[in-house]
């Protein structure tokens, strides 16, 4: 390969790189893992599992598979908490949970 | 339009692509029989009740036959082919779904969840997502206008209701309307569905698959966990009405979760013992029940699939609550091929 061909190769690359970065943010955000798969990530089918959601009630059941990932589902009462919510948001102070 | 859900359709990429998207309280009467937490339930004879078809709502049926089946463990059984119509049979609207404008309130928007939690999709909401995500990236709305970005045409619904998301739809709340699927007023997607007239227990829990959970008597598809994960991850939100569904091209309206009695979302009645109303069926033929009795109380002793048994009702599941992107954990009884 001489020099020029490897230029032109070396900017494809790296316009393609850009193109990825800046163009489809998706591409650089994989990892919404919500907290129900989340509490299954290393874990087998059936294994117990619980996760807690943003107004600190805990969750506790088992890992069950949903189209191949495993999700924890509970089978148990919510334990609800005293905790103050913790995922509100700033333009409205109360809580939007229903 | 009738779908109609077989493991070949998923290995069609396009159906595959579609259902991805669609890819979601007293302990019960007395007698309960349930086995603990952590496994299924043993299910005797006397337990093990067969579908009752009359349940499912006159207005949401289209077509009930009796035919020869193979279920999921290779067994000849006799099976309900049900084809439901997809438009709730309690309802004369859908939605709304997505926020206007970021000054919109609850009552003119849906709902989304979120780690267990479901919460009403106000433009306040949407404004806040950044600091809800904890992700500068949200920008789901016109700073300079407080205009929400949504999905208004069937092409927008269609491009960004994918787990593809093209990125010139990253940023959208993304909702489709019926009409594009349907021509009739109070109609969706007929979905046709398969299910054991007489319930067959397994050995071992069988996995949701991507053809959905069951049906409910109003004729709406109960369907798997939303891909939480591929939605988030391209910045889109698939808003859900008062009720957790929403519409895709494939599945037509369909349930996420349940939220009967809440808001404009039609209640359940509680039975005459004060258990939780029914209100579909799984695919393996139990009934799915209300998450709680008339007391606002949980059964302290559901299997991993969700389900007990009482006397009055055999065995029988109970859903997770609205926000928690499931209404069981996995199949007790074998599912029809």
């Amino acid at each position: 390969m001489n020099s020029r061909n490897y230029r032109k190769r070396r900017l494809g690359l790296a316009a393609t790189v850009g193109y990825l970065l800046i163009v489809s943010p998706a591409y650089a955000h994989e990892n919404h893992n919500e907290a129900p798969w989340a509490a299954c990530e290393a874990k087998q089918q059936n294994s117990s599992c619980e996760f807690s959601d943003g107004h600190g009630d805990l969750y506790r059941g088992s890992c069950q598979v949903f189209s191949d990932s495993l999700m924890c589902v509970r089978n148990q009462p919510i334990v609800r908490a005293d905790v103050p919510a913790s995922k509100t948001t700033k333009s409205d102070p109360t809580p939007l949970a229903r | 339009m009738t779908r109609r859900y077989h493991t070949k359709d998923f290995l069609n990429p396009r159906l595959f692509v579609g259902a991805t998207l669609s890819t979601l309280l007293v302990a019960c009467g007395g007698g309960s029989s349930g086995s603990g937490n952590d496994a299924t339930t043993a299910i005797s004879e006397a337990d093990n009740h067969a579908v009752d078809t009359s349940r499912f709502m006159e207005d949401a049926v289209v077509s009930i036959e009796t035919v020869s089946c193979t279920l999921s463990d290779g067994s000849a059984s006799s099976c309900y082919e049900i084809t439901l119509n997809g438009f709730p049979a309690d309802r004369s609207s859908l939605g709304p779904f997505c926020p206007e404008t970021t000054s919109t309130g609850a009552n003119d928007a849906g709902t989304w969840f979120e780690d267990g939690v479901l919460y009403d999709l106000t433009g306040a909401f949407v404004a806040d997502l950044a600091n809800f995500y904890n992700d500068d990236n949200w920008q789901l709305f016109n700073a300079q206008t407080g205009d929400v970005y949504i999905t208004n045409t069937q092409a927008a619904c269609e491009a960004a209701a994918q787990p593809n998301v093209p990125a010139n739809y990253n940023n959208y709340c993304v909702q489709c309307d019926i009409s594009y699927y349907s021509d009739e007023p109070l109609k969706g997607i007929a979905v046709t569905y398969l299910i054991p007239a007489t319930p067959q227990p397994r050995d071992a829990p069988g996995a949701i698959d991507r053809g959905g959970v069951g049906a409910a008597f109003n004729g709406v598809k109960l369907d798997a966990a939303a891909p939480t994960d591929a939605i988030l991850g391209a910045y889109t939100i698939a808003a859900f009405d008062e009720c957790v569904g929403h519409i895709n091209p494939h599945a037509g309206y369909h349930y996420h979760g349940a939220n009967h009695g809440d808001g404009d979302c039609p209640a359940i009645d509680f039975e005459t013992d004060g258990h939780g109303g029914a209100f579909g069926y799984a695919l393996d033929g139990y009934a799915i029940y209300a998450m709680a009795d008339s007391a606002g109380n949980e059964s302290t002793d559901l299997d991993s699939c969700r389900g007990h048994s009482d006397e009055t009702r055999g065995y029988h599941y109970h859903t997770a609550s609205a926000g928690e992107n499931a209404f069981i954990g996995c199949f007790t009884g074998e599912t029809a091929r």
